[in-house]
């Protein structure tokens, strides 16, 4: 009994008090070095406002101010400035307390024309598990009433199963810090994987290398398309241009016949042609430039043969695009006619398609055909252009080449993840996770990067019955807001913006009622239960297309109760303690 | 406890509160109107709304004649009785039409530019002055604002017209197999928005008819990628 008395003043104690403030200045002090060493806030917050001993700090603050309190009982008229202004803090920290707890805080991404009921807590860990045959999406009508097969799980601890759906079980195996993802396509591995053909060989290139000629990987039938085999070629290069014009060069022949009689005056190499004039008897001497015109970033740009020779006297140069509405004719470059030169050009080559990948792991595709002309299609794989998802993803991905609008090749996406070395800053990394699932006694293991936007591809078990994101975790909000239209205002005559405003509409879930608002910088939406919503971004600024909003999304359900009244009390209870009587007597 | 008071009202100087929302152009005000429109799917169910000054008059077609995509699915006008101080004429009145063009596949839609280039054809006489082309997006539609000032059956006349084409992504995410297939069908529709009249009126009439215009929009959410 004497200890637990002895315990109560200690913790009722100014001493505890001092104790407990250094404690704290000491944790907010080293929290402000260790962000603006790091420029990490999380990092920070992980060594202070999110550390256990911190939050037992304020615990402890509670504890403190309550027992303060209590040690003046019975309480007389002289105690209601100190019992007021303690009353304001434990309102404070209650509310403090309630809103880590109960509180809502995170972002909503909308589209112009669309709308979003969930929220995504920022740097939270959890997984998305979808069930094949979940809500029709396009089912208007009940957009919100549908069965949801979607659920959200934080992730577990090691070893700890988590059972999303009925016949599921998930274990966390492995966890990485920090990774790398990078979407394969054409080329996996060592090797080009295309539907419905082996795969075939990559080599290096290089500027010394002494191939010569370049190596064919495969040659095949490519249905109804070409009516010779297609050659087949793969190269890991740096200099992509270059190395696509040698494909391009090696085995195209120029053959160059009278316009009117038809016959054959010159039958060469190109590559021949290019290097040296040739002279023929009906058209004197002919030089050859090849304007590739080719740029990974552009890819071609008006690529043409170009033929000049002097007829006769009369100088005439002849233009012979290799790509677009014009392909493979010959346009006098004087008149722009076409078919009207003394002579008429013609390519012929092996019909070719070659996949050459950069240092970038970017792909390009080339494809020649048998006249020479020419189709290019890049492959990056941070941005894709576009991709086909089988089945909504829970059939998987694949990319598409269609060349010369008749020639379809397929290849999946494959996922390739890589370890990388932690950032200081927390906030840019991006964790890596391998989880074993166990289905009806089926196993499988699935390993994810951590997706920050909740944006990218989710990935298919079990032949497309589930498929899985690791994310941020999603809150349902008891409100649906739809945004309708979405600007920036500029300063007049300006480009400098000025504010930022969203048309939204917000529709109250539980009561079916709708309100329409505007919502910008400086004006904030709250709903009558404490429900804020702030713009916080707007893309793209200008018209060119639908814009895309991003809101924060906080709840607060203690701050009318607790934290707003707490702060009157405790500001109530500063200046009774100047004002009050008793004390006035007390000083004189 | 003056200075609590001012802090106080202050914190929730930026604040809307659910109860006590300023209205803003986007939100209904008290001379306009909601108008809900049909779409060229015969069903019972409207596709679009639009707010429309209640000065304004109206037709709505009926919607068996609807299929013909020539036929606007609703026409608006606003009349001016004033006269013009320098002729003594009326100054006329403002047509307002809004044609839908459904279309089953991404690559069947007509381009912007054909349908801006008949737009220019219809005017003869055009002051190049007054031409604008200005690219426009709202509603989860992307377009263009036409404006251009010529001759129309010999009178001054300009044509204020939008082109407006649904988001490639919402497009997408209509056109899968589902229900509804008809009406949304509809809802990937393109849609023009066109006001035609006399210059002067135009001008009077401009912003009032650009608020309008941005307040056409389909009345069923487009439903997000998941």
């Amino acid at each position: 009994m004497k200890v637990i008395k002895l315990l109560y003043r200690f913790l009722a104690s100014i001493q505890f008090a001092i104790l407990l403030i250094s404690s704290v200045a000491f944790f907010v002090i080293g929290g402000t070095f260790i962000e603006s060493w790091t420029q990490s806030h999380r990092y920070a917050a992980h060594f202070t406002y999110s550390n256990p001993i911190f939050i037992g700090l304020l615990c402890c603050f509670f504890v403190n101010i309550l027992f303060s309190a209590l040690r003046r009982w019975p309480f007389r008229i002289k105690h209601i400035p100190f019992l007021t202004t303690h009353l304001g803090l434990l309102m404070l920290l209650s509310g403090a307390l309630i809103k880590s707890v109960y509180g809502v805080q995170g972002s909503m991404g909308v589209m112009e024309g669309s709308g979003s009921q969930e929220i995504f807590v920022p740097e939270s860990l959890a997984l998305r598990i979808e069930k094949r045959g979940s809500k029709d999406l396009t089912d208007l009508k009940n957009l919100q009433d549908s069965p949801s097969l979607v659920n959200y799980a934080f992730l577990p601890a090691r070893a700890t199963t988590i059972r999303p759906f009925e016949d599921l079980d998930i274990q966390l195996v492995a966890y990485s810090p920090h990774s790398s993802e990078c979407l394969d396509t054409w080329i996996k591995g060592n090797y080009v994987h295309i539907m419905g053909l082996q795969p075939f060989i990559v080599h290096e290139w290089q500027e010394n290398n002494n191939f010569d000629p370049l190596p064919i990987s495969s040659r095949v039938h490519i249905a109804h398309a070409f009516s010779e085999p297609c050659d087949l070629m793969a190269f890991r290069t740096t200099d992509v241009t270059e190395l696509a014009k040698k494909v391009y060069l090696q085995g195209l022949n120029v053959v160059i016949s009278d316009q009117f009689t038809k016959k054959i005056i010159f039958q060469g190499l190109l590559i021949d042609a290019l290097n040296s004039p040739v002279n023929m008897p009906e058209i004197g001497r002919a030089v050859f430039e090849l304007h590739f015109s080719y740029s990974s970033i552009l890819g071609f740009e008006d690529p043409a043969l170009l033929v000049s020779f002097n007829r006769k006297g009369v100088f005439q140069k002849i233009v012979i695009p290799l790509e677009g509405t014009y392909a493979l004719q010959n346009v006098d470059a004087n008149t722009l006619e076409i078919g009207t030169s003394a002579i008429a050009v013609k390519l012929q080559r092996q019909p070719t398609i070659a996949f050459l990948q950069d240092n970038q792991n970017d792909i390009f595709l080339f494809a020649f055909d048998p006249h020479g002309k020419v189709y290019s299609q890049s492959f990056r794989n941070d941005n894709l252009n576009s991709y086909i998802a089988y089945d909504g993803g829970f059939g998987g991905y694949a990319v598409q080449a269609k060349i010369f609008d008749d020639i379809i090749l397929e290849t999946s996406l494959a996922p390739r993840r890589k370890e990388e070395i932690p950032l200081q800053k927390i906030e840019n990394n991006s964790p890596k996770i391998t989880l074993q699932l166990r289905i009806k006694g089926k196993t499988e293991f699935l390993t994810l990067t951590y997706d920050r936007y909740a944006q990218g591809l989710k990935w298919p078990v079990f032949d497309g019955e589930y498929a899985l994101r690791f994310q941020p975790m999603f809150q349902e909000l008891p409100y649906r807001v739809r945004l309708r239209g979405a600007r920036q205002i500029n300063y007049p005559h300006s480009a400098q913006p000025y504010s930022y405003e969203s048309d939204i509409k917000i529709t109250d879930i539980k009561k079916s009622s709708s309100l329409e608002t505007t919502i910008s910088m400086n004006q904030v939406h709250e709903t009558s239960n404490g429900y804020r919503f702030y713009l916080a971004g707007i893309a793209p600024s200008n018209e060119s297309a639908i814009k895309r909003i991003q809101i924060v999304v906080n709840y607060d359900p203690a701050k009318y109760l607790l934290t707003y009244p707490g702060a009157i009390v405790l500001t109530l209870g500063i200046l009774l303690l100047f004002w009050m009587r008793p004390y006035r007597h007390s000083s004189s | 406890m003056l200075l609590i008071l001012l802090l106080f009202w202050l914190s929730y100087s930026d604040v809307e509160l659910a109860s006590s929302f300023q209205p803003t152009s986007s939100t209904l005000v008290s001379d306009e109107r909601t108008q809900e429109i049909f779409g060229r799917d015969n069903s019972q169910l409207p596709l679009y709304q639009v707010k429309v000054p209640k000065k304004w008059k109206n037709q709505i077609q009926s919607a068996l004649s609807l299929e013909d995509t020539t036929k606007p699915l609703c026409e608006f006008i606003i009349q001016n009785n004033e006269h013009d101080s320098d002729t003594e004429k009326s100054m006329g009145q403002i047509r307002i039409t809004i044609h839908n063009f459904p279309s089953e596949s991404i690559t069947e839609r007509i381009p912007p530019n054909a349908q801006i280039a008949r737009w220019k054809r219809q005017l003869t006489k055009m002051d190049p002055n007054s031409l604008s082309v200005e690219p426009q997006a709202f509603g989860g539609f992307v377009g263009f604002l036409f404006e251009g000032t010529g001759l129309l059956s010999e009178d001054p006349t300009t044509i204020l017209g939008w082109i407006m084409q649904i988001a490639p992504e919402h497009y997408r995410a209509l056109n899968r197999p589902g229900k509804d297939v008809n009406y949304r069908k509809q809802m990937r529709a393109d849609y023009t928005l066109k006001a035609v009249g006399p210059k002067q009126l135009i001008e009077k009439y401009k912003d009032e008819i650009i608020v309008f215009a941005r307040s056409f929009e389909l009345i069923q959410e487009i439903p997000s990628q998941p």
